[in-house]
């Protein structure tokens, strides 16, 4: 449905080129959780908003049903923004706090023209709030943004993506931002969206457990690159990658801020920046090689559907 | 939007700026009805007092203590040398009979009580017999003003009067000179000149009691008969209304609240063309980008390198040497050359607020949700901006109001009808050691010009915070 053809995107600043995707291969089927998984910086965002077309591909391309999205044009172009929809990582940053609940969520029915009249656009935003768990609805509806928590903000933001009954959706660390307390609640909803409406989401983190009960595929990112993918089960329970393993043996930790412990057992200190040729991870790898210096790992299918890039494999 | 207005209102400087802008529009828009001179700067309506009079609240400062309002009256009593000669027709008009060979004197009494005056102006009718035989003088106290005689060329500094008609008879200080007057002409030579000037002086020199004389003389051999109204007093003082008067005696109140209504009128829809030029190229180059923007900037960065002041004043004087003016409404063509030579500023900060707003998460949150260009234009950035154009707006309207009032101060704008910066031009030119500082006049445009433009901009920084969301966030 959704697929990515050596996708690339660079962003030049000056003199400095940042690969934020350096070639990546990714496909999301029909009624299919998709993970994406990588530390700060990776490049996920990027590639979530390279695949909605929000953002300019350096090389490669974004199919959507076989269609390259950036050259969709009058209504295919509005039909694939119906069908696609994205939630951002932060949701303050995503709404404009101008407008009242209501007419954030109805901003999509109006551009799509879905409703026939404004009591069939009211239920449908009322349904919407329901639906993300936003009871008594009335009350949400005529609220401002920043009168709501950030979990309430960010339910107002997939009631937003939901109003247009997308079929694929790009949840990019859509918990984030929030306690820890409030995140299950929302990754009940993409669940529930999955088993309930059979829609397809990429969902974004950076925290491999989240992903282990609602992916069905998982992509490992590492600096632009994807460095292991395949089915979730199998990536969790045997990975193979370096990177991988220490995501994985880095989730028990019950540190909640996640990020500064996830490499606590099996990374060694960076020593040596990266010299632009060899394998990315090599730095911070302890089973650097030789060779690992010298050239870069290709992403090569190791047993059913399972690819990694190391040269351990 | 309630709490926008409780927001503006918990702020001390958005109540002063509320208040002193509520006050000048005030005063624009009851300009009309506030003074009954609506262009002081015509002859026509100057002198309605003295020139450099000062206002009236004034004289509770000593040095303004003495000094006369304007005053005007018509006598009532009258007292004569004898009174069988004197009798009245009605409540207004005398008769006066005259015996062969002998004068009668009719005086009118007066209390002065204040300094001497501008000027003095005495004016009765005066119905004379129609022989040639006598003659009518005219004093005051003991100043011989005015001697007529009914032969059509009578020896100066006599003047004539028709005899057998009702005759007009005016006494204005202000043009006596010695083929006029018999008191210019017995001053000595070198004081001749300054007659008119020292008139007020020798005859209302204190407060006091004091007589206007009518003398009749009848040299013929019969008795002579006239009629004459109850005579009107009236002199121009050196207090006047609630802001005095210019050199010219023009009301300085007057000149005030019209200067107020051109000055907010001109500088309000120069600030919205402004601010609309600005916008369209900010709006323009900020949201689309590229090549667009940089040509848009290239443009604006030439205007903005322009040396504003001095160009208008080189553009001003071609314009009016050349003769253009002439058929171009002057007004006009200030407001044209000052918003074409200001909306830089404002493009620019717009461009920088859209380029931002542009980025936000938002905005691609809308364009995620299929919205087009415009939509996202008219809903999320303009929406957003509102807060910068309301501040713009407002500090545009000092940066007009300077630029104009410079222009007319230097004498290159307006000069027809009063304009602050005018005013305090033709104060500044007419400063001599004579009339001192005429404060009255000088500060008022001043005053008013500093506290406009602050309040303008204490307007403007209220809204810009109240009215933008994302930077009350202080991201
Ligand atoms: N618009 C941009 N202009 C320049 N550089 C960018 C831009 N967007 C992202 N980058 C850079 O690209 C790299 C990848 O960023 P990206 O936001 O995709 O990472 P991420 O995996 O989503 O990280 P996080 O978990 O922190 O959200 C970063 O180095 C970032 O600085
Ligand atoms: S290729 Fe070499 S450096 Fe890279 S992950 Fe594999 S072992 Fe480590
Ligand atoms: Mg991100």
């Amino acid at each position: 449905m959704i697929e990515t053809q050596n996708l690339k995107v660079y962003f030049k600043s000056r003199d400095v080129v940042v690969k934020a995707v350096d070639g990546v291969n990714i496909k999301i089927k029909e009624k299919e959780i998709v993970g994406l998984v990588g530390e700060s910086g990776s490049g996920k965002t990027t590639l979530g908003r390279t695949i909605l077309n929000l953002q300019r591909p350096t090389a490669g391309k974004v199919l959507w049903n076989g269609k390259d999205v950036s050259k969709l044009k009058g209504k295919e172009e509005k039909e694939f923004r119906r069908q696609n929809q994205i939630i951002f990582q932060n949701p303050y940053e995503a709404v404009d706090i101008r407008m009242k609940v209501y007419d954030i969520i109805a901003e999509g029915i109006r551009v799509h023209k879905l409703a026939k009249n404004e009591k069939e656009e009211r239920e449908m935003v009322m349904n919407a709030l329901r639906e993300v768990g936003l009871t008594p609805e009335e009350e949400y509806a005529n609220s401002l943004p920043n009168q709501l928590s950030g979990g309430q903000l960010q339910r107002v933001a997939i009631a937003r993506a939901l109003v247009l009954d997308p079929s694929f959706i790009v949840a990019d660390e859509p918990v984030s931002m929030l306690d820890m307390s409030i995140r299950a609640g929302i990754l009940d909803i993409f669940q529930k969206l999955k088993e309930e409406k059979g829609k397809s989401v990429l969902m974004i983190t950076h925290d491999i457990s989240t992903i282990g009960y609602i992916a069905s595929n998982i992509y490992v990112m590492y600096q632009g690159k994807v460095i292991e993918s395949g089915p979730t089960d199998e990536v969790l329970d045997h990975p193979l990658h370096p990177y991988t393993k220490a995501l994985i043996s880095a989730v028990p930790l019950p540190d909640p801020s996640g990020r500064s412990t996830l490499f606590s057992t099996e990374v060694r200190e960076e020593v040596e920046p990266y010299n632009g040729k060899g394998c990315r991870y090599y730095p911070r790898c302890p089973f650097a090689m030789n060779v690992c210096k010298e050239k870069e790992p290709e992403l090569t299918g190791e047993s059913n559907d399972h690819y990694v890039a190391c040269f351990l494999y | 939007m309630n709490k926008v207005i409780k927001d503006l209102l918990s702020r001390k400087s958005f109540i002063f700026s509320i208040i002193i802008i509520g006050f000048f529009s005030i005063l624009a828009v009851a300009a009309p009805a506030l003074t009954t001179y609506s262009n002081p700067y015509l002859p026509s309506q100057q002198y309605v007092a003295a020139p450099y009079a000062v206002p009236s609240w004034a004289t509770i400062f000593p040095q303004y203590k003495e000094l006369p309002p304007d005053v005007s009256f018509t006598f009532t009593k009258y007292v004569s040398s004898d009174s069988s000669y004197v009798t009245a027709v009605n409540a207004s008009y005398i008769k006066v009979v005259v015996p062969p060979g002998q004068t009668v004197n009719v005086s009118f009494p007066f209390k002065w009580n204040w300094s001497h005056p501008y000027d003095v102006v005495v004016s009765f009718k005066l119905l004379t017999p129609s022989t040639t035989s006598f003659v009518v003088n005219l004093y005051f106290n003991g100043l011989y003003a005015m001697e007529l005689c009914p032969v059509p060329f009578p020896v100066e500094p006599a003047v004539s009067i028709s005899p057998g008609k009702v005759n007009s008879v005016v006494f204005d200080s202000k043009y006596i000179s010695p083929a006029n007057s018999p008191f210019a002409s017995e001053l000595p030579l070198s004081e001749q000149p300054l007659a008119a000037y020292e008139f007020p002086s020798y005859a209302l020199p204190k407060p006091g009691t004091y007589n206007v004389t009518v003398s009749f003389e009848n040299t013929g051999s019969s008795k002579e008969v006239f009629v004459m109204s109850l005579p009107s007093y009236s002199s121009l003082g050196y207090v006047y209304g609630k802001l005095g008067t210019d050199d010219n005696g023009a009301s300085v109140f007057a000149e005030f609240v019209y200067g107020a209504r051109f000055d907010l009128y001109l500088s309000l829809l120069a600030s919205a063309l402004i601010i609309g030029i600005g916008l369209f190229i900010g709006l323009l180059a900020g949201y689309v980008g590229g090549f667009t923007d940089l040509s848009l900037n290239a443009l604006t960065d030439f205007f903005l390198l322009i040396p504003g002041l001095p160009l208008l004043v080189v553009l001003i004087s071609i314009f009016d040497v050349t003769g253009t003016i002439v058929n171009v409404n002057k007004p006009i063509l200030i407001l044209l050359i000052i918003s074409l030579l200001s909306w830089p500023g404002t493009a620019k900060i717009i461009r920088g607020q859209t380029l931002s707003l542009k980025g936000r998460t938002f905005v691609e949150a809308a364009k995620a949700l299929g919205e087009g260009n415009l939509r996202i234009l008219f809903r999320h950035i303009l929406p957003n901006l509102m807060g910068i154009l309301f501040a713009q707006l407002a500090y545009d309207v000092p940066g007009v109001i300077l630029a104009e009032s410079g222009l007319d101060f230097l004498g290159l704008g307006i000069t027809g009808f009063p304009t602050w910066g005018n005013m305090l031009g033709f104060a500044t030119y007419n400063v001599s050691f004579i009339n001192g500082f005429a404060w009255w006049w000088v500060l008022p445009p001043g005053i008013g010009i500093v506290l406009l433009s602050t309040a303008f901009y204490f307007f403007g920084s209220a809204m810009l915070d109240v009215l933008s969301p994302y930077k009350l966030r202080g991201e």
